[in-house]
């Protein structure tokens, strides 16, 4: 019985140094999930503007004025939703439009919306500008959609930023993140904060969007990290998510049938080795024990 | 005097490089499965959690490879040792006392399942049970194939000048399915077969200090005790 407390002792020294391992191994967990809320754009639109919020954003020091006034500012009155009587109880409870012109924003960001002018986002813009949208379509972003002019951060880092592209561009794009986030480029620049992994805008353009089907394209986007790329580096699948349009892309197509098809052999393969192995040892052990026990 | 007496009772089993080379391996492929699956699975705690403490991707990254390295060392050390015990030293690469898969290994097996059922009493092994020939067989032939699509993710822009870039991907699915049954299987069912099996528990020190004791031979590998009690039988009586 003496050495009892010495037992219980290098027990509980055991134990709390597991314990504290597993504290500490959740701890970056914890902490990393809560912060990506959609706070670079896209939540609904409201009357109702959070100034505590908006004094931390960016554009706090333009007041409302700053965009909003109507006079000596040029902006047409009629591209603005009327502003709602403060007076009445609805006043709140009716909708906000995002009817803001945009091309404001070229006071300022002129480069940033002349480059959004040149990508795939605006084209596909003046496209349902002349067409009804098609069902199951969205609406092609303007700057609004994916940066809250209200809630924007100001000095942001480069994994921070990425972070919330990811959840931004994948609220519209939701294969393309799925994908990426299963992709060596997601798993180290998102989930592992590597800044040298490339973000969707390394790829695709920050305002300038371009889509990559063509190989050409494909090959100068690798080429910007992995100089020593050739055309066939370039058939790398990035995205395996079946494209939405077959004939648009028929190669790609194929070479993520010829990927899954392996990954389901593949995982058959695994299913089968692991389960004969574990039954093999599964029965051995059930058999040793019974002789054992019964020697006993 | 009483050290003595203990070290006749064992039997040799691995030669002192063979003891070395053992550590790498398994230290190595500890090292191999706790970075890589980290990597794959990195949005997990499990992931998020192992690259928090070696300090992120690239930490992650460089370490997985450096493992990589060691073990494919260890394994080539022992190719090399291979060639040598054949070629300087004449050795022989079958028969009872080596790792060459046998027909008796089959009826071994055959017998084991039967003897899991009771139908019949435990499978006398050689040196070499089928069990230790698959775990063998398994390192060996397997850090060769995750060996070859590692490189191939490891030096993608060299390799896509001789294939398309999507067998990247390929290499991709099947290195991470071979490291979920390697890991399944190691850190399993090696960890049973040396350490939980009832009568081998807590662990089956052999690798370490390359003998083991007679009687526990006699237990285990039953052909091996009974074809060595013959030889000393003949000498015996030779002399």
């Amino acid at each position: 019985m003496s050495k009892l407390p010495a037992l219980i002792y290098k027990y509980c020294r055991r134990t709390g140094l597991g314990l504290a391992l597993l504290v500490l191994m959740h701890l970056p967990a914890l902490a990393g999930t809560a912060e990506l809320d959609a706070r670079g754009g896209l939540a609904a639109s409201t009357w109702f503007i959070n100034q505590a919020e908006f004094q931390r954003s960016a554009h706090c020091f333009q007041g409302c004025n700053g965009c909003h006034a109507k006079e000596d500012k040029g902006i047409q009155p009629a591209a603005l939703t009327p502003h709602p009587d403060p007076r009445s109880p609805q006043y709140l409870k009716q909708a906000a439009r995002r009817a803001f012109d945009y091309e404001y924003c070229a006071k300022c960001h002129s480069l940033a919306v002349k480059r959004y002018g040149q990508g795939k986002h605006a084209e596909e813009r003046q496209k349902q500008a002349k067409e009804p949208l098609k069902p199951g379509k969205f609406s092609a972003p303007t700057c609004a959609h994916c940066h809250n002019p209200h809630t924007v951060i100001p000095h942001q880092g480069r994994i921070q930023l990425g972070r919330t592209q990811v959840e931004v561009c994948g609220s519209c794009h939701q294969a393309q993140k799925e994908t990426y986030l299963e992709n060596y480029h997601g798993q180290a620049a998102a989930n592992l904060g590597y800044g040298k992994a490339a973000l969707c805008s390394d790829c695709h353009g920050a305002h300038t969007v371009v889509s990559l089907k063509k190989p050409e394209a494909a090959l100068k986007a690798c080429r910007r990290c992995h100089p020593a790329a050739t055309p066939a580096f370039a058939q790398m699948v990035i995205h395996p998510s079946p494209p939405q349009d077959k004939d648009d892309n028929e190669p790609k197509a194929q070479r993520v049938a010829v990927i899954q098809a392996l990954a389901i052999i593949m995982a058959v393969i695994a299913l089968v080795t692991i389960l004969g192995f574990y039954g093999h040892s599964f029965l051995w052990m059930l058999r040793e024990l019974h002789e054992k026990i019964r020697r006993r | 005097m009483e050290k003595q007496a203990q070290r006749q009772d064992m039997v040799k089993r691995f030669s002192l490089l063979h003891r070395f080379l053992h550590w790498p391996v398994m230290l190595g492929f500890i090292g191999l499965g706790l970075t890589g699956f980290a990597l794959y699975f990195s949005g997990s705690w499990f992931g998020q959690g192992v690259g928090w403490l070696v300090g992120g991707a690239s930490h992650l990254a460089w370490l997985h490879r450096a493992f990589a390295v060691m073990t494919y060392a260890a394994v080539f050390i022992h190719l090399l040792w291979l060639a040598y015990y054949k070629l300087a030293l004449k050795g022989r690469l079958t028969g009872p006392d080596s790792m060459c898969p046998s027909g008796k290994d089959f009826k071994d097996l055959a017998q084991h399942i039967k003897y899991f059922l009771a139908r019949s009493g435990p499978p006398s092994f050689e040196r070499f049970s089928y069990v230790e020939k698959i775990d063998y067989y398994a390192v060996l032939i397997g850090m060769h194939t995750m060996g070859v699509t590692g490189l191939i993710l490891w030096f993608p822009e060299f390799f896509s000048q001789f294939m398309p870039g999507w067998f990247i991907n390929l290499a991709l699915v099947l290195h991470l399915y071979e490291a979920i049954i390697a890991v399944a299987l190691k850190f399993v069912i090696h960890i049973y077969s040396v350490h939980l099996r009832p009568p081998l528990w807590p662990v089956q020190t052999s690798i370490f200090t390359g003998g083991m004791p007679l009687d526990e031979l006699k237990h285990e590998h039953a052909a091996q005790y009974q074809r060595l009690t013959d030889e000393a039988g003949q000498e015996g009586a030779g002399s």
